[in-house]
């Protein structure tokens, strides 16, 4: 049997997630649109002996396509020829959800109003004669609680019912000058295109800027001719006077339909409000959820990440068993100093992003998070961001991949890359090991603290002017000033917060299952070629080691680079490690300590400090830090900005810009320092 | 009188938004324009103003909200 396509429509935070998850239980997929913050969810459902395809449309406040959002919304209607559109709607502020209903009813497809939040609604003294509004909209109309599983039945019932029937709904009648204007141009579309909705198309071509469609002149010529009418006689733009027209109207059905009663008990948003968002408390409270995120993210987080890592070395030395001791298989290279450490690397991090996905999925379903963003708008406007971007950059600190994805909650395109881009320069955890050999070989005791607190604030600075930079030239965009509806707090259901976090997840994995891994290879085959053949000469293990590095294809371009590595105090070894940390930061220690010939070593190792206060000096080893904290942050950070922003250019231009940044001010620090060492300061 | 300088707890109606097209959408796609009335929640003339209209809450930044014209009822 054909399958019942359903598209669900709604205006942000109606609930639309939950109803769609219960609709559809665990079978969904997320069609992404690459660089937009957009997912449109899509899941199949078997109920009463009907098979039914349900699309989650992005959440929006209109469909005139004027915004990215709902320029998609737009589109999926156009493309995936819905059956039937349930339109979720807010019951405790019908009369404001109802705008989106006015444009759907116009779509010329069947559609259902769903009452959601009934409860709540009538918590509030609000009472809906949805007999009354079913009659005045001319659609089925179902009131229910997707949160408590409440009409859900009674919603599929009617969605197999109308499915049968097939009949679209009327549309709003508008003025009779307008009703009159709309006539004479569909007409006209409908004569010379053969358009299945030709009223619909003649509003899209008064309402929108530029022609909706590609069609013939006279179409064009007779929507300006109507366009320039309604403006002579109204005074205001054509778009303008439809909204104040379906409001119009709305209002109207609203009034009849909508009770208002009075009632004594405080809601509870209200309250909650006057703690969350209060002068004195609003602050402190925002600072103890990021911490509480922290902790969660990175303390609960971290006992996960010793499984995974313990996991990946039992496979490891299981694989490498399957050679005999001290063989030199290439074949046994590529999969465990490769493939294996490579993968694992990357992995290791998914403890910390599925929580910190199922902390961010939890923050919004309460609605914190929109408060949160207010909260911060006063700091984060001065760097060109709104306070949307804080917890992206805060979450910057624990590691840099989770953070960039999670610049999804903010919907300004121009906002989010600047967001994206400005992020690598928050010290994510992988620069600490680095951080701690480079302080410890040099720095005393009592001053190690302070000088790490100093690195974290330089990478602050940084990323506050990049941010205030990129705002202000290449990525200026619209003026996108603060404007965001703060939901009711709710609990949200398990169920949505998983789904969620799985989503979001999801796209982690695939990463480090593809990108990941085949730059991991590329990276292993420039330190493992051209082969080392230590048989030759009786050195030692850390020694062959050392060589085998040192005349790799990695070690060459560490040489090669090494008159630039020299202007901010390194040697050949520096640059290697350098180039090596590339992969992923705190591969510097490890790479370093090899090119001292110590074998694998951690930051600390004693030895390696004593080699490093051997070979280079105080300026030079500040030089290292600062690059280390300016320069590119890893290769997952290269694959997830192209993967966020849909587009390469912006993971070369982060990588070449954090390079030039990195290396400019590390020769400045080495010279600098060098120059007041000499005249003895 | 802009809404960003109308005191918490009053309530009025919008009498103009000086804006370009793109702000002025949004706004309106929320139910903010010319001839609506709206509450003021809390507006402390720091931070962003929160307002209500017709059942739904909004936070509104500083810069939008002092190009909004209204009269206080």
């Amino acid at each position: 049997m054909k399958s019942i396509r359903v598209a669900l429509a709604g205006q942000p935070n109606v609930g639309k997630s939950t109803l769609f998850n219960s609709l559809t239980g665990f079978n969904q997929c997320v069609a992404n649109y690459p660089g937009v913050t957009v997912e449109c969810r899509e899941g199949k459902a078997r109920h009463d002996d009907r098979l039914f395809d349900f699309i989650d449309l992005p959440g929006t406040y209109s469909i005139s396509s004027f915004s990215p959002e709902e320029k998609i919304a737009v589109d999926v209607i156009n493309d995936e020829k819905p059956d039937l559109i349930v339109n979720i709607v807010n019951s405790a502020n019908l009369e404001q959800n109802l705008y989106l209903t006015s444009q759907l009813l116009e779509l010329n497809i069947p559609l259902i109003l769903f009452l959601n939040m009934s409860d709540i609604a009538a918590s509030k003294g609000i009472s809906i004669d949805s007999t009354l509004l079913s009659k005045k909209l001319g659609i089925p109309v179902i009131s229910g609680a997707a949160i408590k599983k409440n009409g859900i039945e009674d919603l599929i019932h009617e969605i197999i019912n109308t499915y049968d029937k097939g009949t679209p709904p009327r549309s709003l009648n508008y003025n009779s000058e307008l009703e009159a204007d709309l006539e004479k141009l569909a007409l006209s579309i409908k004569y010379n295109t053969g358009s299945e909705n030709p009223r619909w198309d003649a509003i899209r071509f008064i309402e929108e800027d530029t022609p909706y469609k590609e069609v013939d002149g006279t179409i064009n010529e007779l929507a300006e001719k109507i366009k320039t009418g309604i403006k002579d006689r109204t005074g205001s733009e054509p778009s303008e006077h439809f909204l104040r027209e379906r409001y119009r109207i709305i209002t109207k059905f609203a009034a009849e339909c909508i009770k208002q009663e009075k009632v004594k008990k405080k809601p509870v948003t209200t309250l909650l409000d006057s703690i969350f968002m209060s002068r004195f408390t609003a602050i402190p409270l925002f600072f103890v959820m990021i911490y509480v995120l922290f902790q969660i993210v990175f303390t609960l987080g971290d006992p996960m990440m010793g499984w995974i890592e313990s996991l990946f070395g039992y496979i490891s030395t299981s694989v490498s068993s399957l050679w005999p001791d001290g063989s030199d298989s290439l074949l046994r290279s590529v999969i465990v100093d490769g493939i294996i450490a490579g993968t694992g690397g990357v992995l290791v991090f998914t403890p910390n992003v599925f929580l910190l996905f199922m902390g961010i999925a939890f923050l919004e379903g309460t609605g914190y998070m929109s408060r949160a963003a207010v909260i911060m708008d006063r700091y984060m406007s001065k760097t060109g961001l709104s306070g949307k971007s804080f917890i992206p950059m805060v979450l910057g600190f624990g590691c840099n991949v989770p953070a960039i994805m999670s610049t999804r909650i903010i919907e300004n395109k121009w906002e989010r890359f600047a967001t994206i881009l400005s992020i690598p320069f928050m010290s994510c955890s992988a620069r600490l090991p680095v951080y701690v050999l480079l302080i410890s070989a040099f720095i005393e005791d009592q001053y190690r603290a302070l000088t790490l607190l100093g690195i974290y604030l330089t990478g602050i600075a940084a990323a506050m002017i990049t941010a205030r930079t990129l705002r202000s030239t290449i990525l200026k965009g619209d003026e996108n000033p603060l404007l965001i509806e703060l939901s009711d707090y709710t609990l949200p259901s398990m169920k949505s917060i998983f789904m969620q976090t799985w989503d979001r997840g999801k796209h982690f994995l695939e990463r480090a299952g593809t990108v990941i891994l085949a730059t991991s290879i590329i990276l292993w085959a420039l330190t493992a070629f051209p082969r080392f053949n230590p048989a030759e000469s009786s050195l030692s293990e850390a020694e062959a080691a050392k060589m085998q590095v040192e005349q790799s294809y990695m070690g060459r371009v560490g040489k090669v680079l090494e008159p630039a590595v020299e202007l901010m105090g390194g040697d050949w070894r520096a640059g290697s490690a350098f180039v090596a940390s590339m992969a992923a930061k705190e591969v510097f220690v490890s790479q370093i300590g090899i090119l001292f010939s110590l074998g694998e070593v951690t930051e600390e190792d004693t030895t390696l400090k004593q080699k490093i206060k051997e070979t280079y000096s105080i300026p030079a080893v500040l030089a290292f830090i600062l690059f280390t904290l300016l320069s590119a942050p890893c290769l997952a950070t290269f694959a997830i900005i192209k993967a966020e922003t849909g587009q390469w250019r912006w993971a070369f231009f982060q990588f070449a810009f954090m390079t030039v940044i990195a290396f400019s001010f590390s020769v400045i620090l080495y010279q600098a320092g060098t120059f007041l060492m000499k005249i003895g300061v | 009188m802009p809404l960003s300088e109308v005191l918490s707890g009053k309530t009025g109606i919008i009498t103009g938004i000086d804006s370009g097209k793109g702000i002025y959408r949004r706004l309106a796609s929320m139910g903010v324009f010319e001839g609506r009335e709206i509450s003021i929640i809390s507006n402390n003339l720091r931070t962003p103003v929160l307002i209500e209209s017709a059942g739904r809450k909004m936070a509104i930044g500083r810069g939008m909200a002092a190009k909004i014209q209204m009269e206080i009822n």
